[in-house]
């Protein structure tokens, strides 16, 4: 098959990928006519138990780094805004299928995401609870992957077991196409913002000059970071590659990372460095 | 950090700082985790004294080796970039000293 077919394959069996369901749609729409007030998008969402569970699961998961904890659905929409909350419903219900997809992948994706959050705050860039949402979504083309796509998967996974390579390579070379593209097609589709797409569709190939540069290259960061501490599973033990590109705009020096990683750690108590399946 | 003999140098010691010649040149940076083999090189050379970081709680050394073995494994070839390699340096300390 030539790469244009392959991409081909891949992009038809995209179209076939789930949609948002009706109710977070709903919910959307609501948000985005701005006629509706925070107090009836909090209804609307605590009336479906399961979206209003997912909701506060993730809200207190330490994502957003709120310190106490948020007990209504109402009380989080007035906390993080409309426009995280936009994110977070699609979020909430994205993190049970990266829940479901294969071990460690949900452990690696917290992680990223409080990484990111943390990176955010420290390196002063804005908007840090959506940062926090990309790198909570960051790989979800694996999970569409290891779902959908499930030839794809196990050639890729046979290619990994055999050859010391990246876990994007191996897609390339198999899809001829990363799970970074199959995430953007995904996310387009869901109507996510912009602002969210091009980090988590960027993240293996830094764009310095894309409006959102800070962002991914923030996102680049904190999966390397994520990833040299080896929490989680995220399919691969090889390093990410991390460019003087990125590190470039994010201003920072080697000895910048110590103080930036110990205090991330801290913040991992609840997530297990992967150890090759041996238990800790 | 503490000052060993390299004759009680066990694999998995982590070193405390860089290992230099007598030129002044590095041999080993600071962070790298001794090998059988590096350890057995090192003797070849002459090293007597090196300093390695405080050892892991011997309980879960088993672990803590598999850790390290991961460690290695997915910094391989990244000697070039000196931000991996301060992380991976950092990582080694927060293994052996966990939160």
């Amino acid at each position: 098959m030539s790469g244009q077919e392959k991409l081909e394959k891949i992009i038809g069996k995209i179209n076939r990928l789930p949609s948002l369901p009706d109710n977070i749609q709903k919910i959307n729409q609501m948000i985005d006519s701005h006629h509706s007030t925070m107090d009836a998008i909090g209804r609307a969402i605590a009336d479906d138990q399961t979206l209003s569970a997912q909701v506060l699961k993730l809200v207190n998961s330490g994502f957003y780094g709120l310190s106490s904890t948020v007990s209504s659905v109402t009380q989080a929409v007035v906390f993080l805004g409309l426009n995280v909350v936009r994110s977070l419903i699609s979020t909430a219900w994205a993190s049970s299928m990266i829940a479901k997809s294969f071990p460690g992948l949900y452990e690696h994706s917290l992680a990223c995401s409080r990484t990111c959050y943390l990176l955010s705050k420290k390196l002063g860039i804005d908007e840090p609870e959506e940062v926090s949402t990309i790198g909570l979504l960051h790989d979800i083309g694996k999970v569409v992957l290891a779902e959908y796509l499930p030839e794809e998967f196990t050639a890729i996974q046979s290619l990994l077991k055999n050859k010391r390579i990246r876990f994007c390579d191996a897609e390339r070379t198999v899809m001829g196409v990363a799970h970074s593209d199959v995430g953007r097609l995904l996310l387009q589709k869901w109507n996510l913002p912009q602002a969210a797409i091009d980090p988590i569709a960027e993240h293996h190939g830094f764009q310095p000059s894309s409006p959102h540069a800070r962002q991914t290259a923030v996102l680049i960061l904190a999966d390397v970071i994520v990833r040299a501490e080896g929490f989680g599973w995220g399919g691969d033990n090889v390093m990410p590659e991390l460019s003087s590109e990125v590190t470039g705009t994010l201003k920072l020096q080697p000895k910048d990372l110590r103080p930036l990683m110990d205090e991330i750690v801290d913040k991992m108590h609840d997530i297990q460095r992967y150890n090759g399946g041996n238990k800790a | 950090m503490k000052e060993i003999s390299i004759d009680q140098a066990n694999e998995g010691d982590v070193l405390a700082l860089d290992l230099t010649a007598g030129s002044g040149a590095v041999i080993l940076a600071r962070g790298n985790v001794l090998s059988a083999s590096v350890i057995a090189r090192l003797k070849k050379m002459g090293m007597r004294q090196i300093f390695v970081k405080e050892q892991a709680p011997q309980g879960n050394s088993e672990a803590t080796a598999m850790l390290f073995q991961l460690l290695e494994d997915r910094f391989t070839d990244t000697e070039n970039n000196p931000f991996l390699q301060e992380m991976k340096s950092i990582v080694a300390d927060h293994i052996t000293n966990p939160a």
